[in-house]
C-alpha cells in the first residue's frame, strides 16, 4: 500500500510530461486524421511507437542496430582519444607547437565533420572504415584541442610551488600538469563522445547496411514512421546514460574539479 | 647567506616592446638564520626579489648569491610560501605536505611519520585526509608552511603569507612562524605590507621604494621575540621611521602626479 503510494507520488511529478503525451495521444489519434487523411504516417500516436519499440526490441532488432553503432562510436572515440590525448598532451608543453596547433584547430574545428563524408567516401569507399574515420575526425578536434589547451594553461603557480619544493621535469609533468589538466582534458572527452553521437547518425545515412542511423533512414523508406522515432529517441537515451555515467567517472577520477582553479 | 649585488631587474613586455624596470640597484646581505623583512608600497617589486632568490627568474644586472654561488634555477632549499597558498588541489593535506619528499626517495613509512610530525606542529592532525577545498584560508597557508618546511629548507621565502587573513589567524600564524624558526633556524625573507608585521618577525627590515624598487632605508632590530611591538617605546620609534620614509615615498606620487 505504502509502495502504491509512492509509485503515484512519483508518477505525480512528471505530470507535465504525462499530460503531453496524452494531448499527443488524442490529437494524432483523433483529431489529426480528421484533417489529413496520411495523418498516421506523418506523426504516429505515442502508444503506437511504444508498441514499435516493444516489437523491435523483443525480435532483437533494435539490440542489432544499438550494437552496430555503438561498436563505430567507440571504436573511433578510443582511437581518436588515444591519439587526441597523447598529442594533445606533448603538444600543451610546447608553447610554440601549442600556438600552431591553436591555428591548425581554429580551422579545423568549425568544419562539421559531416563536411568529411564525401572525402571519406572516396579514400575508404562504403566500409566500416570509413565510419571509423568520420567519427575519428569528429572526436579528433575537440579532445586535441581541449587537451593541449589545458595543458598549456596550467597555472604558473603550480609549476612554480613544485620547482621550489624540488620537483622538476617528468615528475612534475606526472604530478601537477596532469591532475591540473585533467578537468579540461575530461571536457574534451565529453563533447568528443557527443559529437560521435551526432556524427553517427549523419554518416549511417549516408552508408551503412546498420546502426540506429539506417533504422531511421529505414523507417522512412517504408512509412514506418514509428521506426523513425523509435531510433531518434534511442539515440536521446542512450547518451542521457553515457552522460551519467560519464559524470560519475569524472567525480570518482577527479574529486576535486569542482573547486575553482588558481589561473 | 644570500647576497644581492646591486641586483637590477627589467622585464620586457613580449607584446609592445615595453620595457618595465622592476628593481634598481638593490644590494643587500641576509645571513643564515635571520628574519628579514622586506616592505614597501603594493606592486613595487618585493616579489620579484622573492622571485629572483628563488630562481624563477634571473637578474638582468649585478649578481645574486646564495652561498656565494649564483643562483641558477628552483631547488628545494629555497622554497616558497605564497600568498595564495597554491596547495595541489588534487592531493590530500598529507599528500600536499609529503609533496616534496618523493623525490628525496624517502621511504613511504619516514614520509607519513614526518607528515605526522608537521600535522601536529601546525595544529592539523584532524585534517590530514581533507582536500584543500575544505579548509579555511589559514588552515591552507598552515598546510602550505608544514609542506615548505617538510623538505627542511634553508631559505623560506614567505610573499605576504598572511595578507589575505583575518587578525586572529595572522597573530596565530606569526606566532607559529616564529615558534618554528625558534627550532629550526631557516633563513626567513619575507614581504609584507604591514608595519606591525615587519616589526614583529623582523631582524632586519629593509624599506623599498615605489616601482622602480630602490632602497631607502635598512634597519636592523636586535630584540628578542617574541616582542610587544604595541607598547615597547623602541617599536614605536621605529614605526614612525618607516612610516615616515613610506609617506615620503607617497608624497613624491602625489607630487608627481600633479605635475
Amino acid at each position: 500500500m505504502a509502495k502504491c503510494k509512492k509509485i503515484i507520488s512519483e508518477i505525480k511529478k512528471l505530470d507535465v510530461i504525462v499530460l503531453l503525451l496524452i494531448i499527443w495521444e488524442v490529437f494524432s489519434r483523433w483529431i489529426y486524421p480528421g484533417i489529413e487523411p496520411q495523418a498516421k504516417i506523418f506523426l504516429p500516436p505515442p502508444s503506437f511507437i511504444l508498441k514499435e519499440y516493444w516489437q523491435l526490441l523483443s525480435s532483437n532488432i533494435l539490440f542489432h542496430h544499438i550494437a552496430a553503432s555503438f561498436k563505430r562510436v567507440l571504436f573511433g572515440f578510443f582511437l581518436a582519444s588515444l591519439f587526441g590525448v597523447i598529442f594533445g598532451f606533448i603538444i600543451g608543453l610546447s608553447r610554440r607547437a601549442h600556438e600552431q596547433l591553436r591555428i591548425i584547430c581554429n580551422i579545423f574545428r568549425p568544419i562539421p565533420p559531416i563536411a568529411w563524408i564525401p572525402i571519406s567516401l572516396l579514400w575508404f569507399g562504403i566500409t566500416e572504415k570509413q565510419q571509423y574515420f568520420i567519427i575519428f575526425i569528429g572526436v579528433l578536434f575537440p579532445v586535441l584541442f581541449n587537451t593541449s589547451e589545458g595543458v598549456y594553461g596550467v597555472s604558473a603557480h603550480y609549476k612554480y610551488a613544485a620547482q621550489a619544493l624540488g620537483v622538476k621535469g617528468l615528475s612534475l609533468v606526472k604530478r601537477v600538469v596532469l591532475p591540473a589538466a585533467l578537468p579540461r582534458i575530461m571536457l574534451g572527452l565529453r563533447s568528443g563522445f557527443g559529437y560521435a553521437w551526432f556524427i553517427i547518425v549523419a554518416a549511417e545515412f549516408v552508408s551503412a547496411p546498420n546502426g540506429l542511423g539506417y533504422l531511421i533512414l529505414e523507417g522512412r523508406n517504408a512509412l514506418v514512421t514509428e521506426r523513425i522515432f523509435v531510433g531518434m529517441i534511442t539515440i536521446g537515451i542512450i547518451n542521457l546514460i553515457f552522460y551519467y555515467f560519464l559524470t560519475k567517472l569524472e567525480n570518482w577520477i577527479a574529486p576535486w574539479k569542482k573547486i575553482a582553479f588558481i589561473r | 647567506m644570500i647576497e644581492f649585488k646591486n641586483v637590477s631587474k627589467i622585464y620586457q613586455n613580449a607584446k609592445d616592446d615595453r620595457r618595465i624596470l622592476a628593481l634598481e640597484d638593490i644590494s643587500f646581505l641576509a645571513n643564515s638564520g635571520e628574519i628579514i623583512v622586506l616592505i614597501g608600497p603594493s606592486g613595487c617589486g618585493k616579489t620579484t626579489i622573492l622571485n629572483l632568490i628563488a630562481g624563477f627568474i634571473q637578474s638582468t644586472e649585478g649578481k645574486v648569491l646564495f652561498n656565494s654561488r649564483p643562483i641558477t634555477g628552483p631547488g628545494a632549499e629555497r622554497t616558497m610560501i605564497f600568498q595564495e597558498y597554491v596547495l595541489f588541489p588534487w592531493y590530500s593535506v598529507r599528500n600536499n605536505i609529503e609533496f616534496g619528499l618523493v623525490p628525496k626517495k624517502i621511504p613511504r613509512q619516514q614520509r607519513r611519520q614526518i607528515s605526522s610530525e608537521l600535522l601536529r606542529l601546525v595544529g592539523l592532525e584532524q585534517f590530514a585526509d581533507f582536500y584543500p577545498y575544505q579548509l579555511s584560508g589559514g588552515m591552507k597557508q598552515r598546510v602550505a608552511l608544514a609542506r615548505a618546511l617538510a623538505v627542511n629548507p634553508e631559505v623560506l621565502l614567505m610573499d605576504e603569507p598572511f595578507g589575505s587573513l583575518d587578525a586572529q589567524a595572522r597573530g596565530f600564524l606569526q606566532q607559529s612562524l616564529l615558534e618554528i624558526w625558534g627550532v629550526k633556524k631557516p633563513t626567513i625573507v619575507f614581504v609584507t605590507h604591514s608595519i606591525d608585521e615587519a616589526l614583529i618577525l623582523g631582524h632586519k627590515i629593509l624599506v623599498l621604494s615605489r616601482q622602480p624598487a630602490k632602497e631607502l632605508d635598512w634597519i636592523t632590530i636586535n630584540k628578542p621575540f617574541p616582542r610587544d611591538v604595541v607598547r615597547d617605546s623602541f617599536f614605536q620609534d621605529v614605526r614612525v621611521r618607516i612610516d615616515n620614509v613610506l609617506k615620503d615615498e607617497f608624497q613624491d606620487i602625489s607630487n608627481r602626479d600633479r605635475l
